[in-house]
């Protein structure tokens, strides 16, 4: 039997090596490259190029130039602001890890009551945007008017108990976000993993702590840390949190001076393209470190070709807390939160006094116009057609990344992954300078917003359902290719059906980050493009925050339905 | 088959009354808008009208505004039924940012474009961004908010001081309404109980700060931090929800008649006075020189400096009047209190903005920000 397997393994290797197999596998590199370069390396290359250049593209009189560079990077004026955002990436990060995969676990490998309700409960903190979880955070904990502190203070407190306008208000506000997120990425992984190796673990004497230090959290360092680098990444690029809630404590954040050279005249996005590059090295580092760790594919398998069941660890007397424990985790960071976002969309202004003559349905009204119908349509149709076409093109590339041996697949994985570390709004300024010539009367259309939604996501698509990927044994992949079978069927017959939950995870994820993606949308949107999102965001300017509370709210409601819809979706294909 | 013919031929006659009903409307609606120049406009070519109705369309790049335009719009449309706009609205940075990219890429982008900042717009003139065409009309624009040929304004943003009405007790109430200049601002009765903007948070946020450390000095700014421990905003929208909310009481500068003045709409418990002298920057309107529709943009900014579109504009976006021709509506505009500043400070805009970068380094020195 083991003869046979490893004669199958020889005869799968040389399949790899096969030259019909490897031209392919180039020619698929290629095309995947000229895609990828079109979507992140021409509006990130622009960007560079603003970085080095003395005005914006197409300026007369331009010239090369290092003094956006030295502005930033040779000056001590940036050093507080790069440290805050290490600092704040870094704690949401490992909060988010921490608190995602607690979650997940509970959800996944243990005897918790009604898992599978939880596990759509707890997603619900991702489906607002950053910004409408600080506005609703600052409903909840605004110094001395903040619902919290009004309840503290007729209770006899003094002071205020809570203040969100901190450090710590920052990384809690960004944390209740992105753990949820920590929670979807590492659900597949957590799934995928079968009961043989606890088994085994728990036969030799281990017990549940000791399997989980030294079975399940090692096979999931590739997926954990991907997870912790992708959260650091989008926590440090993220300006509405720090911008809104930082900017009375004198906190200041790297995208929060980006926020002021592109929204605020004089803009100087050739000073913020400078900026944008800050993170890419960081986030890049990280990417090395990733690929270093799960070069040795093989380790991290947990799917191979045998069956394989999970293993429900028996949560013991804390079985009937959990849920409980699970509802004050939701309490705390969605149900009082989004309480305060639907009171607050009924108020004619943010009060913290409880009075019927404040409240109104005026802001509701104001979803009623037909721009609002029109961002509602657009905003559906960009989420599901970027969320779609971003998974598949994600499952392609980490396929190729992993799953070939085509030089050059490398870089892939490094271009896909450049727009994450790049805080949108400067993102948004390279894509404008790229995209503003593009052909056949795109420019303004739908069509722009799906390709730079595509460009700016699809790292998402890569590293999700690459932490599926990656648990699934070449073999089975290997096995078929060796019986003919082509690319395209391998992807359908094999691997789509395997990393059906990761693809599902990132869908969700792809459709949530588009919904709610505004700073790029801001400079390439038109009346005939407008989102749901820059409705909301322009609403915040144009009639306070209780109107662009209303529009959280229905945006809320919808991706909840469509969410559940997804989710009762994946359940019937039985993925 | 009478059926068949009756569902293939209920399109057809759709599409026929929709072809033809637009044109007789238009043809109708013709005279009518060519008597309204006439008397309105006296000066406009005589082809002018026709011309901008052959454009038909008109593509507005326009700042945020309280509504959505839809009145102005309305009204514009009302005297041109042969002339349809489309809007882009967003702040003044990406209004900058997207008109110079999409004028420098060749792409027909904006027709009219508005914006907050004259030297941003004096530099685009220069380059040939702006079309040069002075509209007959351009005398009903005061010197200060216009560059004549190139862009006019048509509001103002102006600045006050504001504070929320029930948190105020009747002697810090009766102080309040004591402040008649801009010198007496730093001396309210709100110590850690006030709100200013950041100084970057654009033009109206920086107009105060310069006029107070070119006329009093660095102490005027000093005197705001040690009386007042103001906490600091990063924009004139989340400090004005916050003063509606009654987190602070006390704003010593801020757009009043835009960004406090909606959220008073909303009855929050608000009020506003504006100092002498009067500041306020102008939002105002340029013609791309690459307009795709040139003489619908032509067309447009007359009207919008005309008496009827002074007073649309204000009357719609909640900006104050900057001249004596528009017919001021606003609401709070009829309140007892409310009162417009007599004079307004001749503000110098290419040495505010050359004074920014060392205004940034000043602020952080006092405010630690």
């Amino acid at each position: 039997m083991e003869l046979a397997r490893e004669g199958f393994a020889v005869r799968a290797r040389s399949a790899l090596f096969d030259p019909a197999v490897r031209r392919s596998h180039r020619l698929l590199v290629l095309a995947l490259m000229a895609l990828v370069t079109m979507l992140v390396l021409v509006p990130v290359g622009f960007l560079f190029f603003g970085a080095l250049w003395s005005e914006a593209p197409r300026v007369p009189g331009g010239h090369l130039t290092a003094g956006n560079l030295a502005t930033i990077y040779a000056t001590s004026t940036f050093v507080v602001p790069l440290l805050t955002t290490l600092a704040i990436g870094a704690w949401v990060g490992a909060l988010s890890v921490v608190v995602g995969t607690l979650l997940a676990w509970l959800v996944t490998r243990t005897d918790l009551p009604r898992a599978g309700l939880w596990e759509n409960l707890l997603v619900i903190p991702v489906y607002l945007s950053p910004l409408m979880l600080a506005l609703a955070f600052t409903a909840m904990a605004a110094p001395r008017v903040g619902f919290i502190n009004v309840v503290w203070q007729q209770l006899g407190g003094a002071g205020s108990l809570a203040n969100v306008y901190s450090f710590a208000g920052i990384v809690f506000v960004l944390t209740v976000h992105y753990a949820p997120f920590a929670f979807l990425y590492l659900l597949g992984p957590m799934r995928a993993i079968g009961a043989d190796v606890e088994e085994a673990a728990t036969v030799l004497g281990s017990g549940s702590f000791e399997t989980i230090r030294r079975i399940l959290l090692p096979m999931l360092a590739p997926a954990i840390f991907a997870t912790a680098l992708m959260i650091f990444t989008l926590a440090a690029e993220n300006f509405a949190v720090p911008t809104l809630l930082g900017r009375q404590s004198g906190i200041r954040t790297i995208p929060s001076e980006i926020y002021f050279w592109l929204v605020y005249e004089p803009v100087n996005p050739n000073l913020a393209a400078s900026a944008g590059t800050m993170l890419l090295v960081v986030t890049l580092s990280g990417i090395f470190v990733y690929r270093r760790m799960t070069r040795v594919a093989s380790r991290y398998v947990t799917v191979g070709g045998k069956p394989h069941s999970t293993r429900s660890v028996k949560l013991g007397w804390f079985r009937p807390l959990a849920p409980w424990t699970l509802a004050l985790y939701l309490l705390a960071t969605i149900g009082l939160p989004l309480a305060a976002l639907l009171y607050g969309s009924f108020l004619r202004y943010i009060s913290p006094r409880l009075s019927w003559s404040l409240l109104t349905l005026a802001n509701y009204r104001q979803m009623l116009d037909a721009d609002s119908l029109l961002a509602f349509r657009n905003s559906l149709v960009l989420g599901i057609g970027a969320a779609t076409l971003t998974t598949l093109l994600g499952l392609i590339v980490t396929y190729t990344v992993h799953r070939t041996r085509v030089s050059g697949r490398g870089l892939l994985d490094y271009i896909s992954a450049m727009p994450i570390a790049i805080p949108g709004m400067v993102l948004g300024v390279g894509m404008l300078w790229a995209y503003v010539n593009l052909p056949f009367g795109i420019w303004g259309t739908l069509w722009v917003l799906l390709i730079a939604y595509m460009g700016r996501f699809l790292v998402h698509a890569v590293r999700v359902t690459g932490n599926s990927l990656l648990q699934i044994s070449a073999e089975l992949d290997e096995a078929a290719q060796v019986l003919g079978a082509g690319m395209v069927r391998r992807l359908g017959g094999i691997i789509f059906p395997l990393v059906g939950r990761g693809m599902l995870s990132s869908w969700i994820l792809l459709f949530i980050f588009v919904l709610n993606e505004v700073t790029a949308t801001v400079l390439l949107y038109s009346s005939r493009s407008i989102t749901l999102s820059v409705v909301v965001w322009n609403s915040l300017d144009m009639y306070g925050a209780m109107v662009a509370f209303a529009y959280s709210i229905i945006q809320t409601a919808i991706t909840f339905v469509l969410v559940y819809f997804v989710f009762r979706l994946g359940g019937r294909v039985a993925w | 088959m009478k059926a068949t013919w009756a569902w293939m031929a209920a399109p057809l006659a759709a599409l026929l009354v929709a072809a033809t009903g637009p044109a007789v409307q238009a043809a109708g609606g013709l005279d009518a808008s060519k008597q309204w120049v006439a008397e309105n406009v006296p000066g406009l070519p005589a082809g002018l009208v026709e011309a901008a109705c052959k454009d038909g369309k008109l593509m507005l790049y326009h700042l945020v505004f309280r509504g959505k335009l839809a009145d102005l719009i309305a009204s514009f449309t009302k005297t041109f039924p042969c002339i349809k706009i489309d809007t882009y609205m967003a702040s003044g940075g990406p209004l900058q940012t997207r008109f110079t990219s999409e004028w420098r890429a060749g792409q027909a982008g904006a027709d009219v474009w508005m914006n907050s900042s004259p030297p941003f717009a004096d530099k685009i003139s220069k380059e040939g961004l702006l079309l040069n065409w002075t509209p007959p009309n351009d005398a009903l624009v005061p010197a200060h908010w216009k560059r004549s040929g190139y862009w006019y304004g048509i509001g103002l943003a102006t600045l006050g001081f504001a504070w929320n009405t029930k948190e105020v007790t009747p002697a810090e109430q009766k102080w309040l309404e004591s402040v008649k200049t801009w010198d007496q601002i730093a001396k309210a009765p709100f110590k850690g109980r006030s709100c200013m903007v950041h100084v970057r948070a654009g033009g109206s946020a920086q107009l105060p700060y310069y006029y107070l450390l070119t006329t009093y000095g660095i102490q005027s700014w000093k005197d705001l931090k040690e009386n007042l421990e103001p906490s600091i905003f990063s924009g004139a929208g989340p400090l004005a929800d916050r003063l509606a909310a009654g987190e602070c009481v006390y704003a010593p500068h801020v757009t009043a008649d835009t960004a406090v003045a909606t959220r008073w709409l909303q009855k929050a418990p608000i009020r506003w006075t504006f100092p002498e002298p009067g500041l306020a920057i102008s939002y105002l309107m340029g013609i791309s020189s690459k307009a795709a529709h040139p003489d619908a943009a032509k067309l447009f900014v007359a009207w919008s400096l005309s008496p009827h579109g002074q007073s649309a504009w204000v009357n719609s976006t909640g900006l104050a009047p900057m001249s004596k021709q528009a017919t001021d509506r606003r609401k709070y505009a009829k309140e007892s209190w409310y009162r417009l500043p007599g004079d307004y400070y001749p503000t110098d805009w290419d040495k505010m903005e050359k004074a920014l970068k060392g205004m940034n380094t000043q602020f952080k020195d006092v405010f630690g920000q």
